[in-house]
């Protein structure tokens, strides 16, 4: 089966591939978005109930939707098959809109420091770390337009740790709790630089969207009145208004396909159990830091013998996601109204140059917390049955306070995305297997973020102080395996986001980051992607790659 | 009986198909569907030593049993072999213990047997874990799935539910 030839064909309807869908529509290309999971339409969809969400951990979208994966800390180690509700699967989501459909709200610009790292810090032993081709100042008209057109609320001026901005928020920061202030008033006393964090949640109306109500379940729930800046909120709806736009859900891409001369021309997906061939002149993935390298590996030929655009060996290469150290106890007084959307205050002042490890990371108060969750909150060695744990349950639910730091992980060459030789999923396709152990680095700057945590608690009046465990690896968030840079050897993409090897193959997802930075990523790969978009753009108004123009 | 035996019997039970398991129980009336009303009772007890009532209801008055009982029909039915080879695994060790079916026992000799469960191998703990991690979604999750009935457990928390 095969469909008319489009301009642009986008794997993966999530933060980025909806960006490069509404850009480049609104230009008048015509694009084609496949996405793997479902078209959900939120208002039709379970509301704010925790057990729904518990009960579909870790990801919304059907749990077959999921190949299996294979994991291993170490090359000397054996893998271990993970299925997607197993720990440390790294799962990202499968519906239309990505996991932005139902994130945290976390909308970051990171600062100045993080696109120069190896500059800042000089060469870390063991690692990768390069400074990213593209840098802040560069980057800042895309970090407003992505704020503008998403929708972000936030305190501007305040965070002296930021880089410089252009235009202000266009939304005032969220309401917060009394929790938040407790951190603010510690974070004061302790000469720090507190800020409300900037968040993607509509706290006015926002072109046409409701405002946020403040739900207690916010955090990892899909926002049935689209307060929440989301790809199905802010980004398709436009992309679809030009007629330009065709979505595609359940699409499930297998390859991506070459003409006679070896020129990629389409992706081959599985859509009703038939094999569709969809022919583009680009070919644009966002499919996530891990499906997306798994695709470009399974797209082997002859032309392309270790995988599409792998001549140099980098695809898959340098997995990074964050080392999350939390922090959490109660106080004397009530720290939340019953309110939500969450993300509380925050600071930046372990953010970089701290002694004796490279990076480190904001530090932020998220005060919300739902019933069952709040069950097993409790201090190592308190009961979690009996009498005992439910009058700490009554006493205390409305007094909890959190800390949390999306800490740096430092690229590792090994740390990497390949294909599985033996498994398959259940269309055929080779599944992922990721290798992937922290960085000594990566301790040091999670037990230093966990100590100024602890500090700031008990600061802020916290008893009952707990923290999170670290494991030997693993990601939560997915970045890097697709790394952007000038130098062809040692990159897979240049500074736009195209194939050094293929000038028609772009990498628009989270895969393209040079390092993790201490933030929450998505407004950054949402700034990259509009980036990649206004260069597609004037190359595509240039005459490049129409037909027979261009040869690789 | 010992504590390793203990964990060893559930293990077995646990390995064991279904079917061998109901033959093994002495014939109750059992549907490979759900869980019968002495599987039931078992479980309420369980539950209540998990969460219990004080001045507040307990797990069997806010429908836990209920809840779990859904649980397994509706959306985990490869759960329920694993209940019943672990509910009557308890059963059994308290009868080797004290002479008595566990709903029989009184409160302070249910939580020893729940502590030792906690604290022993691989089987027996997990099982224990499972249990209580179902009782606490029954307690807090919403009316709807059969638990908390009137809301009762969040209002004990003062959770504001005007949205749920």
């Amino acid at each position: 089966m095969s469909t008319e030839k489009a301009d642009a064909v986008i794997v993966g309807a999530g933060a980025s591939g909806s960006v490069l869908a509404k850009e480049l529509a609104e230009a008048g290309l015509r694009v084609v978005l496949l996405e793997r999971g479902p078209k959900v339409n939120p208002e039709d969809f379970f509301l704010h109930d925790e057990l729904l969400r518990r009960e579909t951990r870790p990801r919304v979208g059907s749990e077959e939707l999921f190949a299996p994966r294979e994991f291993r800390n170490q090359g000397d180690e054996k893998f271990q098959v993970l299925r997607p509700s197993d720990w440390g699967y790294a799962g990202e989501a499968a519906i239309v809109g990505g996991g932005m459909f139902f994130f945290g709200g976390l909308m970051w610009r990171r600062p100045p420091i993080d696109f120069r790292m190896k500059s800042e810090y000089g060469a870390v032993e063991g690692t990768t770390m390069e400074d990213w081709p593209v840098s802040y100042e560069e980057l800042e008209p895309h970090f407003t337009k992505a704020e503008y057109v998403v929708g972000v609320s936030g305190e501007a001026g305040v965070n002296p740790f930021e880089g410089a901005r252009s235009k202000p928020f266009p939304m005032p920061p969220t309401p917060i709790q009394p929790g938040d202030e407790m951190i603010r008033a510690a974070a004061k006393r302790k000469g720090y630089h507190p800020f409300v964090v900037p968040v993607g949640i509509a706290t006015k109306e926002y072109k046409g969207r409701n405002p946020c109500i403040q739900h207690p379940c916010c955090n990892g729930y899909i926002c049935e009145i689209g307060a929440k800046s989301t790809p199905v909120s802010a980004l398709l709806p436009p992309a679809l208004a030009t007629g330009n736009c065709t979505l595609v859900p359940d699409a499930l891409v297998k390859e991506i396909t070459l003409d006679g001369r070896g020129r990629p021309d389409g992706v081959r997906y599985f859509k009703n159990h038939r094999l569709v061939h969809q022919r583009a002149r680009l070919i644009i993935l966002a499919g996530s830091a891990i499906e997306t390298p798994r695709l470009l590996l399974n797209s082997a030929s002859r032309r392309f013998p270790r995988g599409m655009a792998n001549g140099n060996d980098w695809v898959g290469r340098n997995l990074m996601g964050h080392i999350s150290p939390w922090v959490w106890g109660v106080t004397e007084k009530t720290t939340n109204e019953g309110f939500g959307p969450g993300p509380g205050i925050g600071f930046d002042d372990f953010y970089s140059h701290n002694d004796g490890f490279v990076g480190g990371s904001v530090i932020y108060s998220r005060t919300e917390v739902s019933p069952i969750a709040f069950t097993t909150r409790r201090a190592r060695g308190a009961p979690l049955w009996g009498p005992g744990h439910k009058q700490y349950q009554r006493e205390n639910f409305r007094r909890y306070l959190r800390l949390f730091a999306p800490a740096e992980d430092l690229p590792q060459f090994e740390n990497r995305v390949e294909v599985s030789p033996t498994i398959k999923d259940k269309w055929g396709i080779p599944v992922a297997r990721i290798t992937h152990s922290f960085h000594p680095n990566d301790f040091r700057v999670w037990k230093f973020m966990r100590s100024k945590m602890i500090e700031m608690l008990a600061e802020a009046g916290a008893h009952d102080i707990t923290g999170s465990h670290v494991g030997k690896g693993g990601t939560g968030y997915q970045l890097g395996t697709c790394r952007m840079g000038n130098d062809p050897k040692t990159s897979v993409v240049n500074s736009y986001g195209q194939s050094h090897e293929v000038d028609n193959l772009f990498v628009v997802d989270a895969s393209v980051m040079v390092t993790s930075g201490g933030r929450n990523p998505a407004l950054t790969i949402q700034a990259l992607a509009f980036r990649f978009a206004d260069y597609i753009i004037r190359q595509w108004e240039t005459g490049a790659w129409r037909a027979g123009r261009r040869e690789v | 009986m010992k504590r390793r035996e203990f964990a060893y019997s559930l293990a077995a039970l646990a390995l064991a198909p279904p079917n061998i398991l109901l033959r093994a129980g002495g014939g109750q009336q059992g549907s490979a569907k759900g869980l019968t009303d002495d599987e039931k009772k078992t479980l309420g007890e369980i539950c209540e030593r998990i969460v219990p009532k004080d001045e507040y209801p307990g797990a069997k008055e806010l429908g836990v049993v209920v809840f779990i009982d859904r649980l397994l029909q509706e959306a985990h039915p490869e759960w329920i072999s694993v209940y019943r080879a672990g509910l009557h695994s308890i059963d059994q060790s308290s009868r080797e213990i004290h002479g008595a079916g566990f709903a029989e026992l009184k409160a302070e000799q249910q939580t020893a047997l729940l502590e030792r469960m906690e604290r022993g191998d691989p089987p027996a703990a997990e099982f224990f874990r499972m249990v209580r991690t179902h009782t606490m979604e029954g307690c807090y999750s919403h009316p709807k799935w059969g638990g908390n009935r009137d809301k009762a457990a969040w209002k004990m928390i003062s959770y504001d539910d005007f949205w749920a």
